[in-house]
């Protein structure tokens, strides 16, 4: 057990570089329950690791192979990890720093690390040209058609506010009431609060969805204006978040500043990355109280079992997942790739969004 | 949680007298739990043996089990305390009919811990006995309201009630949180929590629950009827059997005095496992020219020959 504790430190490093929210407090908690279980074998040991660390059982799954690549590695045994395993291939990339982490050594490691690597390399900014002809035609399309006064989605709050007619009695007050005023004359109420819901929208801006572009940028401009509890993270082979830009600046400049800020524009689909991110990294905004709504055409580049496997994550996660395809009333289109299928099976509801009026009415019916 | 348990050992041998089978690698997430005084997130399939567990748990350590039942809209006042305001109406009402005037002292009398109700969270940290083992059930099905007011609780052991002041933990009790996951619970509840993910057992495992709690029933039937579920469990169904399915299943072959199991047996008693009507139809269709699914599931574990038909 020896030269595990005294590479310890490693072993985390290594495994936050896998996607694990390893904090301070987690590793004096594993060493606290290290201390006391007193582990007698391997086996023990990662019982022990488990426990403390592990979040979701694919994290323990993933656990398992990790822990079996350290101890290999401290034995001088290479273990090859599963690269076609989904939960490896939608997890953020290893930074960069972890590299020189070597633990889980041999061939493995780097040709991990390269498979992740291509993610990323089909970025490309967009040109000069493209962001102006893409001006040209959303101001075309904001002098033809007009974005109607869109529905505010809301919840009820299980918070009460006091009120003078509600469903509820306000015992406490009326009784406070009561003794303040010497009779007890006036029942007070209370009633459940709505608020407006939060609803994240994944704008796909890759290549294929070039022509409908400028259609879903004059509606979500204009979205932002009229709702508050709205995000937009644009995704073609990374995802950005685009909310702010929208929100304060004007049409032409603000599609600008997307073009200047997000540099995989007109890049490959990649949607299985695009949710993986968004668990990963905006988990703070997937609740059961958010709506997501996935504008894409759901022509994915990758493998479609991870993307089964993360469209159904953030479905569980969130209320309900929409996606909005542009295609969708074309004539003619029909869902026959695979990816397109998958899809599908793992949304809530499908709509047509290829038009103002169909994103109209798409967000409309997400009540 | 003060209980004398020195290993993870312990908590195996204590957890068998109570009736339950931990491996070791829950025995070492309980073990922790009670020595680290750190709530326990139990997840997996429905009838895998989490509220088993914690009432298990419960027995071994010979202390009471309060249990918690989560449910869409639960809040505050279902969970935590709540005021008795009738019986505080009464006692305004009585003190005016004798003569007394409405005052503070009064009003001291009625936010008194005489007309607290403590509900389960509060009855856990404020026992009137020995800390108790708190089992929070199915906790994905609460809202996220509920969840983040657990985080003050889950993390001090402690409550504020504003009319009597902040209530503490003794001894913290011993807490189980389990989850169908039919929704992923916040990250920073789960941070707070030693997590175990409570998988089907193995044949092996199964065939020692079954037989230690059906002594009487025979062993080859018992090795069929684990056997059978195993075997079902790898088919598509919308609810494969848990290991509770599998107890009833053996409880209801026991009641009906059958030493063997044959095909029409199965057929009869197919209600115990299969809850679904999709289910039961995706089984009994005939799809193939082997015959139904259930047929050929009947074939693999030696129960028909292929020719006879359900």
């Amino acid at each position: 057990m020896e030269p595990v504790l005294y590479n310890w430190w490693l072993f985390f490093r290594g495994l936050r570089a896998y996607g694990f929210d390893i904090s301070y407090r987690d590793m004096e908690r594993v060493m606290n329950a290290v201390v006391l279980a007193k582990p007698e074998n391997f086996v023990q040991f990662f019982d022990i690791v488990g426990a403390c660390l592990v979040r979701t059982v694919e994290q323990k799954n993933l656990l398992a192979y990790l822990f079996a690549a350290f101890i290999g590695s401290l034995a001088g045994v290479d273990v090859i990890l599963p690269q076609e395993s989904p939960w490896l291939l939608g997890l953020a990339p290893p930074d960069p720093h972890t590299r020189q982490v070597s633990w889980w050594g041999g061939n493995s490691a780097p040709s991990t690390h390269n498979a992740r690597a291509t993610i990323f390399s089909h970025a490309g900014r967009a040109s000069r040209d493209e962001t102006v002809a893409t001006q040209r035609l959303v101001e075309d399309i904001s002098g033809l058609h007009h974005v109607e006064k869109l529905a505010v989605h809301q919840y009820r709050s299980h918070r009460r506010q006091s009120a003078s007619h509600g469903r509820y009695w306000n015992t406490s007050k009326t009784l406070r009431k009561g003794l303040a005023q010497g009779e007890i004359m006036r029942l007070w109420h209370r009633r459940r609060v709505w608020r407006e819901r939060l609803t994240l929208i994944l704008w796909d801006t890759s290549r294929s969805m070039e022509s409908v572009t400028p259609t879903i940028f004059q509606f979500l401009h204009e979205l932002v204006h009229q709702q508050r509890r709205v995000e937009i993270l644009s995704f073609s082979t990374r995802i950005t978040r685009v909310t702010q830009p929208l929100r304060h600046l004007g049409s032409l400049d603000a599609l600008a500043a997307i073009y200047e800020t997000a540099h995989d524009i007109h890049g490959g689909t990649r949607i299985t990355d695009a949710l993986a991110t968004t668990i990963h990294q905006y988990s703070r905004w997937l609740s059961q109280r958010t709506d997501v709504l996935l504008l894409t055409d759901g022509f994915e580049s990758g493998e479609s079992e991870p993307l089964a496997v993360y469209a159904s994550a953030v479905r569980r996660r969130c209320r309900q997942l929409i996606w909005g395809n542009p295609w969708d009333s074309r004539p003619g289109f029909a869902y026959t790739t695979h990816s397109l299928k998958t899809l599908r099976n793992n949304v809530d509801r499908v709509h047509a969004a290829g038009t103002i009026e169909e994103l109209t009415t798409t967000w409309n019916a997400m009540r | 949680m003060q209980v004398d348990w020195n290993g993870p050992g312990d908590v195996v041998a204590d957890l068998l007298r109570s009736g339950y089978l931990a491996d070791s690698s829950l025995a070492t997430a309980v073990f922790l739990s009670a020595k680290m005084n750190l709530p326990l997130y139990l997840e997996g399939e429905p009838g895998v043996g989490k509220t088993a567990l914690a009432i298990a748990v419960a027995n071994a350590v010979h202390r009471p089990l309060i249990r918690l039942q989560c449910y869409e809209g639960i809040d505050r006042e279902s969970a935590l305390y709540d005021w008795n305001y009738p019986r505080q109406l009464m006692h305004v009402r009585l003190a005016e009919s004798s003569g007394r005037t409405v005052d503070a002292a009064i009003e001291d009398e009625l936010y008194s811990e005489r007309y607290l109700i403590a509900r389960p969270l509060l009855q856990a940290i404020s026992p009137k006995g020995p800390a108790p083992v708190l089992l929070i059930d199915e906790i994905d099905r609460s809202d996220d309201e509920f969840e983040a007011f657990l985080l003050e609780v889950l993390s001090e052991f402690q409550v504020t009630i504003p009319e009597i002041g902040t209530i503490r933990a003794v001894e913290y009790p011993l807490v189980f949180l389990t989850s169908n996951r039919s929704r992923e619970v916040h990250e920073a509840l789960k941070r707070r929590c030693l997590y175990q993910w409570l998988p089907y057992p193995t044949f092996d495992r199964e065939l020692a629950i079954v037989t230690r709690l059906y002594q009487d029933l025979p062993q080859d039937l018992a090795m069929t009827l684990v056997n059978m579920v195993q075997r079902l469990r790898q088919e598509p169904l919308h609810k494969a059997p848990g290991i509770a399915e599998t107890l009833d299943w053996a409880k209801a072959v026991g009641i009906l005095s059958k030493t063997k199991l044959s095909p029409a047996v199965v057929e009869e008693t197919l209600g115990c496992l299969i809850k679904y009507r999709e289910d039961l139809e995706r089984l009994t269709a005939v799809q193939t020219p082997l015959g139904s699914k259930l047929e050929q599931i009947l074939k693999d574990v030696g129960l028909a020959d292929g020719t006879r038909s359900l």
